[in-house]
């Protein structure tokens, strides 16, 4: 389910809906493991998503009986999605961790039409996200939440509660960033 | 848009289309390991003032008493510390029951990183013993990170003594050194009394062929008790600590055979970049001296030709560990070393001589090197291999090696010099370093080698990628082999085969299923009418999945 139907599927259940751990749990685990991923990025094992979820999940049960409703709960459940991430982020030795993982990764991408475009396709994974890594984490969320999961500026601000002005700047510099970086890879070419 | 700013967008648009396309679908299983993590982690809460009470001063005291502290990495000190004589922080996870162990943790983690730190390395005769699915341990002296990760069914430490059995994942251990670790493709026991007396013993529950390349290694003389074997598609390394710390020493400053230890700061990657090295100039050594070469010629016109030559013999170095010899089909192979002069760069006297590692800013610059290499590569393979030959005469680091490897071998693809390319992917699916290249080396080589008619050999490639943990290339991959044993063996053969790749799509899978239909549709018409609905449910381009409609309706006809 992406996040837009997720979305829908508050708006029918209602927000008045009281929810449990476990309901909460049965309903979002494919979108916070979604966004989960996709924020870590792709040298992430499936352990350390499962790990990342359940601490969302076990952040979202402590915070549950607060959850009043003001916003979906999907947009709440995101936004301590992310910062979850953001904490598992911190730190120079994570990320120096995240670095090695990467580079040591192997890049699955899904099958295409030849070799070529295959191989292609993950070359490009590998320079872009090679890329978003080197931009600071709150930049890089911006990014992945608006470019690769197709939120709104107003969203992803909502998501992570900050203003729209703060996404629009974040973005620009993390597109900025990663651009420059992109075409530093090709520079000796 | 300039060029670059433009290939930077294609860049940015495919990659961040890609990202879109990871597939982050969580299966059942997952669901219920989680649930129940989170289950269980609502029933053994801590009170809010636990952490307060309880962290880093009982962990300090515990260290002093000569307990076992087992913290989840990048956990901060003091958080949800739990004391226990034998407590382990995963339930897969046990002690031996004699082992006093700390363990800070969250009772939640399933998975995770935990970190061992021990006051001091047990003796041999009070072995900590992990047990657990997934772990794989690093040691240092007097401290142990045990990182939980994926592929491991069994670990056994005896600290002090490196005597381990891990599946999926290896890792040597001498008095409390890290030494190595790497990820072979199937369980290994290694008898360390054994190769301390000099007879290597390794038992594989997959493949016996490691024993044989165990027994025939030169075991290195008996202070230094380490061995080295190498395996095409694995880290294959077997090494075995010394039996101390002192003898490791020694030996590796006596004699630093392949893969000897160098139980020093930055030993590890010496020892590691010497393993890699060591099995490849055990073939001719020919590669060295054709980089070396290189080297005095990067001015001159003949830089193009030397970095050919430069493919041909780094192909021909791994020809001894190459099961695929292609000896008869190319004469290159049988040139000799061309020097041994020790003034000449890279002549096998040459070689001889230490080579300091590359530091970490050479090994970022010579990566950047090889990058811009590969993505000049299908535009201008001459310059893009010249690129990646500077790089190798420079002695990379394995990863920044295994990447211009493929770089040459690509290059001579697109040279049509398929001989030399098939070898050279073979060296690249043979350094550990280089696993995500291994796929594709190893389809490529597949390639090429049924372009030389080369089947068997084409088929064994792909055999070993259908064993990697990558299926990037899965539908290429079984494209190919569903043609290659079509040829060799008949189509039957083929549509029987086909049948089993029933979860695969892409152009080419359909193409192939539609090759075998159309052979087989006489003989086996039920076959081919269930490969035909195989394309149907998968697509394909248009002309295949009108090819297969069309024979579909002949079938139906008949």
């Amino acid at each position: 389910m992406g996040w837009q139907s997720a979305l829908e599927l508050d708006e029918a259940v209602g927000q008045s809906r009281t929810w449990t751990i476990d309901a909460l749990f049965r309903a979002h685990v494919e979108d916070v493991a979604r966004i989960v991923a996709r924020l870590m990025g792709p040298q992430t094992s499936a352990a350390d998503i499962d790990d990342l979820v359940q601490q969302v999940f076990i952040a979202a049960d402590r915070a549950l009986p607060k959850f009043r409703g003001d916003s979906k709960i999907t947009t709440w459940l995101y936004g301590i999605a992310s910062r979850v991430v953001l904490h598992n982020l911190r730190g120079r030795r994570r990320y120096k961790q995240m670095i090695e993982r990467f580079e040591a990764s192997q890049l699955d991408v899904p099958a295409s039409t030849s070799v070529d475009e295959t191989v292609a396709a993950r070359e490009s994974l590998r320079l872009v996200w090679g890329a978003l890594l080197r931009v600071a984490p709150k930049k890089r969320l911006v990014f992945v939440l608006f470019e690769v999961e197709g939120m709104t500026a107003p969203e992803v601000a909502e998501v992570l509660g900050v203003s729209e002005d703060t996404v629009r700047t974040r973005l620009r510099r993390a597109r900025r960033e990663v651009m420059a970086s992109l075409e530093r890879s090709g520079a000796t070419t | 848009m300039n060029r670059r700013e433009d290939q930077a967008r294609t860049h940015l648009e495919r990659g961040t289309e890609a990202l879109k396309a990871l597939p982050t679908g969580v299966d059942a299983v997952r669901r219920a390991k989680m649930l129940q993590n989170i289950e269980a982690a609502r029933a053994s809460r801590p009170a809010a003032w636990f952490r307060w009470a309880i962290g880093g001063g009982v962990a300090a005291a515990a260290l002093a008493a000569g307990a076992v502290l087992l913290a989840p990495e990048g956990q901060a000190p003091g958080e949800h510390v739990r004391v226990a004589d034998v407590q382990p922080t995963h339930p897969a996870i046990e002690f031996a029951a004699d082992a006093k162990v700390v363990s800070a943790t969250r009772p939640r983690l399933q998975t995770g990183s935990a970190k061992l730190v021990m006051p001091e390395v047990p003796p041999p005769t009070e072995p900590v013993r992990l047990d657990t699915p997934h772990a794989r341990i690093e040691l240092t002296m007097g401290e142990a990170t045990v990182l939980v990760v994926d592929g491991v069914t069994t670990l056994e430490v005896i600290a002090g003594r490196a005597t381990w059995i891990v599946a999926g994942r290896t890792a040597f251990v001498e008095a409390g050194q890290r030494v190595q670790s790497g990820e072979p493709a199937a369980t290994r026991a290694v008898d360390d009394a054994a190769i301390a007396a000099g007879e290597p013993a390794a038992e594989r529950t997959s493949d016996d062929a490691a024993i044989a390349e165990v027994d025939g290694l030169s075991p290195t003389p008996a202070r230094s008790d380490a061995t080295t074997a190498r395996r095409e598609g694995e880290v294959g390394a077997i090494e075995a600590a010394a039996r101390s710390a002192t003898a490791r020493r020694e030996a590796t400053a006596i004699d630093r055979p392949s893969g000897a230890i160098d139980p020093t700061p930055g030993g590890e990657r010496r020892a590691e970049t010497s393993v890699g090295r060591d099995a490849n100039a055990r073939g001719a050594g020919g590669a060295e001296t054709s980089v070396g070469r290189n080297t005095n010629t990067r001015d001159g016109s003949d830089a193009d030709a030397n970095a050919h030559d430069a493919s041909d013999a780094m192909a021909n170095g791994r020809d001894d560990n190459a099961r695929n010899d292609l000896t008869a089909r190319d004469d290159r192979r049988s040139a000799p070393d061309a020097t041994s002069d020790p003034a000449v760069p890279g002549s096998s006297a040459a070689r001889t001589t230490p080579r300091a590692p590359p530091t970490d800013a050479e090994t970022r610059s010579q990566q950047k090197q090889v990058e811009a290499a590969r993505s000049l590569v299908r535009r201008d393979a001459a310059k893009a291999e010249r690129m990646a030959a500077e790089v190798l005469e420079l002695r990379p680091a394995p990863k920044v090696e295994a990447g211009a490897l493929m770089v040459v071998a690509d290059a001579r693809r697109r040279a049509k010099d398929a001989a030399v390319a098939a070898r050279l992917y073979a060296r690249v699916a043979e350094l550990p370093e280089g696993r995500e290249l291994h796929e594709e080396a190893l389809l490529r080589r597949a390639e090429l080698l049924e372009g030389l008619g080369d089947l068997d050999d084409a088929l064994s490639a792909l055999d070993r990628a259908e064993r990697l943990d990558a299926h990037s290339l899965a539908p290429e991959r079984a494209a190919l082999q569903l043609g290659l044993i079509q040829q060799r063996d008949g189509a039957a053969a083929a549509a029987t085969r086909a049948l089993t790749y029933s979860s695969l799509g892409g152009a080419a899978m359909a193409r192939a299923r539609l090759d075998i239909a159309r052979a087989v549709h006489s003989t086996n018409p039920v076959a081919a009418l269930v490969l035909l609905d195989a394309i149907r449910r998968h697509g394909g381009s248009r002309a295949t999945l009108e090819g297969a409609e069309a024979l579909r309706k002949k079938i139906d006809d008949r």
